[in-house]
């Protein structure tokens, strides 16, 4: 019963911790600027938790989650080349491409085994790339050292692990968990220096694990559609509240956390609790 | 000479018709088809469980054994566990809607036994296993066919086909119990 613990929660979460310690001793005396230590506390963290709870996996992936972790130092890689790309419309194509190779390779036992139709594949195919990069421009609302944004990573994953577990899948449930205690130190930074990026460096990875991870639940455990689309409103409008940087952080909350409460309203109810 | 080829084509005739027919192909009778598994409970008890959706083809004399299972079958006598077990927690079912055993190798082993080593596949997950095969018993059936029974008990480590979840709680070694009948194509 400790196994659960130590990979899912006291791993990444110390590991994430040691990763920003070193960055705020090595800049001491520096002024500190982006730097990819919240992708590597963020990575390091999630992919220990994985070998921790799952162990090796093989190559080429055999399942979805494998596919996931794969991902991870790609979406590492996308946040640098974003930075470097001349506008906009190119670091949204980027996004595009990538998040519709993850659900490519994410998806081939439902294209394999449960859709028949091309046209189906497609849409499927199509309608969540769309959805994901909606997500993550939605996230480049919130400031670079948005306090609130890098609060939101913790909240939002570990709203995810509750209704993950409460839809038949501990494994996903602690995959979420294990981000949100890998987000946590980046969390104390935010607050400790704010004006410190911390949270520009963790879109990318942040929207891969989480819509990855939603992805499974839906299609592979029993996330329902209601609660499914409904946390990812919650989360559409965590990315909004960007839009009014001078509302109180209650205001920020309140109709996402309403949209969110709901989610798990549903997903208990469903559950059969 | 047309006499000798009338021969030679009755006496053909009749071997093939001789009923020592577990050389021939049989396919597996899902309804009388049963795979049982018995695990530990936290140390204190078992669960036991069935699949219920078995298929699959026997050839003995050839070496040829192949069964499929899918795990969406999967019951225990309880649904919310049941679900649970269809999950990524378990099988996976939606990922991984079959679970396979092929025989590489079949030898008699005497008194209507066998001697089986082939590769089991759970979860995308292979290994090679070994297992003793026991005939209980062949001839025809009320309906015509003419069928071939056989069980197995053996055991496999849960974690070598990828499902290690609750390390403590559920026992790591399973012990499954097969009875099939096969019924010559």
């Amino acid at each position: 019963m400790f196994t659960p613990i130590l990979y899912g929660v006291l791993l990444p979460l110390f590991s994430s911790a040691l990763v920003v310690g070193a960055y705020v001793l090595a800049t001491r005396n520096r002024s500190r600027r982006f730097s990819p230590f919240g992708i590597a506390a963020l990575g390091i963290g999630f992919i220990g938790a994985y070998l921790g709870l799952r162990g090796m996996p093989s190559f080429p992936p055999n399942e979805a989650s494998q596919w996931l972790l794969l991902a991870i130092p790609v979406a590492s890689l996308l946040t640098a080349v974003q930075r470097r790309l001349p506008n906009r419309a190119l670091a949204l194509g980027s996004i595009g491409l990538f998040f519709a190779t993850l659900f490519f390779a994410m998806l081939q036992p439902m294209f394999e085994y449960h859709w028949e139709s091309f046209g189906l594949k497609a849409l499927w195919l199509a309608g969540l790339t769309a959805f994901a990069v909606l997500f993550r421009w939605n996230w480049d609302h919130l400031e670079d050292h948005s306090r609130f944004g890098t609060l939101s990573v913790v909240g939002a994953t570990s709203l995810a692990a509750l209704l993950f577990a409460l839809s038949g899948s501990m494994f996903l449930a602690q995959l979420a968990g294990a981000f949100a205690a890998a987000a946590g130190p980046l969390v104390l930074l935010s607050f400790w220096n704010k004006d410190l990026p911390v949270f520009a460096g963790t879109r990318d990875l942040f929207s891969t694990v989480l819509l990855g991870l939603t992805t499974m639940a839906f299609f592979y455990a029993e996330l329902q559609p209601v609660t499914a689309i409904l946390f990812l409103f919650a989360l559409l409008l965590t990315g909004y509240t960007g839009l009014f940087p001078a509302h109180s952080l209650t205001k920020k909350i309140a109709v996402p956390g309403a949209t969110a409460g709901a989610a798990l309203a549903f997903a208990i109810i469903q559950s059969g609790f | 000479m047309s006499r000798l080829m009338t021969l030679t084509a009755l006496a053909l005739t009749a071997f093939a018709t001789v009923p020592a027919l577990h050389a021939a192909n049989f396919q597996v009778d899902g309804s009388h088809a049963f795979a049982t598994f018995k695990v530990g409970h936290l140390g204190i008890g078992n669960t036991v469980g069935r699949f219920n959706d078995i298929s699959g083809e026997v050839d003995l004399d050839n070496g040829k054994i192949e069964i499929t299972i899918r795990t969406a079958s999967v019951d225990t006598q309880d649904e919310k566990r049941d679900q649970h077990l269809k999950g990524p927690d378990f099988f996976n079912v939606k990922q991984f809607p079959v679970m396979k055993f092929k025989a590489t190798s079949v030898k008699p082993a005497g008194n209507d036994r066998f001697r089986v080593e082939g590769k089991m596949t759970i979860r995308g997950k292979s290994k090679n296993i070994s297992l003793e095969l026991i005939k209980i018993g062949e001839g025809k059936d009320p309906w015509g066919g003419y069928r071939l029974g056989f069980e197995s008990t053996f055991t496999v480590k849960r974690e070598d086909f990828g499902l290690d979840f609750m390390p403590g709680g559920i026992g790591s070694e399973v012990e499954i119990y097969v009875s099939l009948e096969a019924l010559k194509k």
